[in-house]
């Protein structure tokens, strides 16, 4: 008998083995490979999604620094205090990011690519 | 201690007032570390060398050399390369102008990116009466725009170790000989910076290439040997052909037989086209198996359950028989995550994403859009997509102000600003109506966002391409046609302006890299970009 089959025991024999197939290959495995393959790449999209968003908010930053402050101080209109909190607002917003589980795990799947597109620069 | 830069300047009987404005544009910079080498290369008047003589004699930092015969460009330019002690060459015309700041802002860059070994700036003309014009605002770094087009051209600055490791000019390529320099140069550069400021007036005068590109037919043979020259060397398998706008076109041969999957999304929408109702996705795939003349591929269409119907399906299998790949698609709309899915139930190493509203014609558009892939840093090629009126629905993306279609509505004839729509080039992004991308390029930056399922997921993949290192190609050698958005809704979600905004908005909003010129009012409007 297979023994990946679900198979019962005549009721009543104590001494009966039921073998129930395993939850986590119940399903056929091209659609479970398909599945975990869509994931990987919406982590990777995800990921790469984090590190563009890190980039606008510190570009925000930037501009915030230069450009709008100056602005605002010769309005007369600058708050000291609100300009520092929304400064540590977008500094908690990156860390956020930076210390995310996707960030992390993103970091671990895209990781092995970069020795490669170097050597493919390299040559290239 | 020698000096930063090297102008080199060969010199033969130029306009003597046009050689004093250029002589003037020298002595005036704001930038004094250089020197200045002029090489007379036996001028028939010899008030040429009395000016030379007098510039010599009037600062340390002018020297002139007379050359014992007229050796012609390349010989003269070399002479002057050979004298130089700066680190870096400045290529100046006897007849042209630098503006006052133009070594100080390549001195500037320098400073930032040490390791640069080759700078290029903007440029306009100006012509006898001392007019400024056509200024041409250059793309960033576009290595194929190059083998189509001399489109760096002046100003250039080249380290000069590298020049002289190179060989400097080549015999033989004159009327070319620049151009056949910056191949050279360029294929070893550890670093290459564009300067979009116009540093450079390149003066135009009845009979000079400024003004007409025919008046040295001779030029352009020499161009296409350098960029034949410059195939070989890369390992690019092609043939460089000259084309009636006196550019350059590679046709690139196939070097392998990928198989590659053409991923259609569809719900099996009909619409009537050029006055016939078709289905649009039987007509997408016909054209395909009809006309394409490669014929390694499979075609995967994933269409909406319940929506598309059994007799589409049935019509579907008898076109592409064994070719066809059929995904059933069963959740709300969501163009990405269609295509996603498509791409993971496929098999070939290249994809084609392709809108079921769009009709193939040329047999080789499949060869011409994966022979790019040769080149390893390509990540994504598109063609040049037609509306049904004939007109173009895109030529790539371009951003100013937002995200916009190039060359929308214009006329397929139309050659864009300098002749830019005539030849393959880099882009900022291109229409998912129809790419091709290797599989693993797709895979490596997540495919297509989900966040995007109906608008702006072709700006963000062509981001993400970006992000990663990877160069977008826009080619005219390939066209389709593209019913835009006849299949379904073209309305945008707030919620996907917002995502864009989120990861890509100051790269949008800003200067476009590689259509820096292109203002959507003049050359196509479509502000609301999607698949």
């Amino acid at each position: 008998m297979d023994a990946s089959t679900d198979h019962v025991a005549p009721s009543g024999d104590p001494s009966a083995h039921v073998a129930f197939r395993p939850q986590h290959v119940s399903g056929s495995m091209p659609e479970n490979v398909e599945e975990l393959r869509l994931e990987v790449m919406r982590l990777r999209d995800e990921l790469i999604g984090c590190l563009a968003r890190e980039g606008e908010l510190r570009a925000r930053l930037q501009k915030f620094h230069t450009g709008d402050a100056r602005r605002d101080e010769a309005m007369g209109i600058l708050n000291h205090q609100s300009v520092v909190a929304r400064n540590e607002d977008l500094e908690d917003q990156i860390d956020l990011i930076l210390n995310s589980r996707t960030w992390k795990i993103g970091a671990l799947l895209l990781g092995p690519a970069k020795p490669l597109r170097k050597i493919l620069r390299k040559r290239g | 201690m020698p000096p930063r830069f090297s102008i080199v300047t060969p010199v033969f009987d130029p306009p003597l007032e046009a050689f004093r404005s250029c002589a003037s544009s020298v002595l005036a910079q704001t930038e004094h570390d250089w020197e200045w080498i002029l090489v007379d290369d036996c001028s028939t008047n010899p008030k040429v060398r009395e000016e030379l003589h007098l510039l010599a004699a009037s600062s340390a930092r002018v020297t002139a050399i007379e050359r014992l015969s007229n050796g012609g460009i390349v010989a003269a330019s070399n002479d002057g390369i050979a004298r130089a002690a700066g680190d870096f060459i400045v290529l100046l015309d006897h007849d042209d102008e630098l503006t006052p700041n133009a070594l100080h802002e390549n001195s500037l860059v320098i400073d930032q990116h040490p390791t640069v070994d080759y700078l290029y700036s903007d440029e306009d003309k100006v012509n006898e009466a001392g007019v400024y014009y056509d200024s041409f605002s250059k793309p960033d770094w576009s290595p194929e725009r190059l083998r189509g087009q001399n489109y760096c051209s002046h100003l250039s600055v080249l380290r000069t170790s590298l020049v002289r490791e190179v060989g400097a000019f080549r015999p033989g390529f004159d009327g070319s000989q620049d151009y056949d320099l910056f191949l050279r140069v360029t294929e070893k550069a550890r670093a290459i910076a564009h300067i979009p400021k116009v540093l450079y007036h390149w003066r135009t005068v009845a009979g000079s290439a400024a003004l007409d590109p025919e008046a040295k037919p001779y030029a352009l043979v020499a161009a296409q040997i350098a960029v034949q020259e410059h195939l070989n060397r890369v390992g690019i398998s092609g043939t460089v052909e000259t084309t009636p706008e006196f550019y350059l076109r590679t046709s690139r041969n196939l070097t392998r037989h990928p198989k590659v999957s053409i991923v259609i999304p569809t719900c099996g929408a009909a619409k009537r086209i050029w006055g016939r109702d078709m289905v649009l996705v039987e007509t997408a795939v016909a054209s395909i198996v009809e006309r394409s003349s490669y014929s390694n591929f499979e075609i995967v269409v994933v269409y909406d359950t319940p929506r598309t119907t059994d007799s589409v399906l049935r019509n579907l299998r008898e076109i592409a028989g064994k070719k066809l790949v059929e995904v059933p698609y069963g959740k709300t709309f969501n163009f990405s995550e269609k295509c996603n899915l498509g791409v993971v139930r496929s098999s070939g190493d290249i994809v084609i994403l392709i809108n079921d509203d769009t009709q193939v014609f040329s047999p080789d558009w499949i060869e011409g859009l994966i022979t790019f892939f040769d080149e390893p840093d390509v990540g994504m090629v598109g063609p040049l997509l037609l509306l049904e009126d004939g007109r173009i629905q895109s030529a790539g993306h371009f951003y100013n102000l937002g995200a916009h279609n190039a060359a929308f509505g214009l006329s397929p004839n139309e050659r864009g600003p300098f002749s830019v729509l005539t030849m393959p080039a880099e882009r900022s992004g291109l229409t998912m109506a129809c790419v091709a991308i290797p599989r693993h390029v797709f895979e490596e930056v997540g495919g297509l966002c989900v966040e995007f399922p109906r608008a702006f997921n072709d700006v963000d993949f062509g981001n993400k391409l970006d992000a990663r290192g990877y160069r977008m190609i826009w080619t005219p050698h390939v066209a389709l046609h593209h019913f835009e958005s006849v299949s379904r809704d073209p309305s945008v979600e707030d919620d996907e302006i917002q995502a864009l905004w989120g990861r890509w908005g100051s790269v949008v909003l800003g200067r476009d890299r590689f259509l820096p010129n292109f203002d959507f009012t003049i050359h196509g409007i479509d502000t609301t970009i999607h698949s």
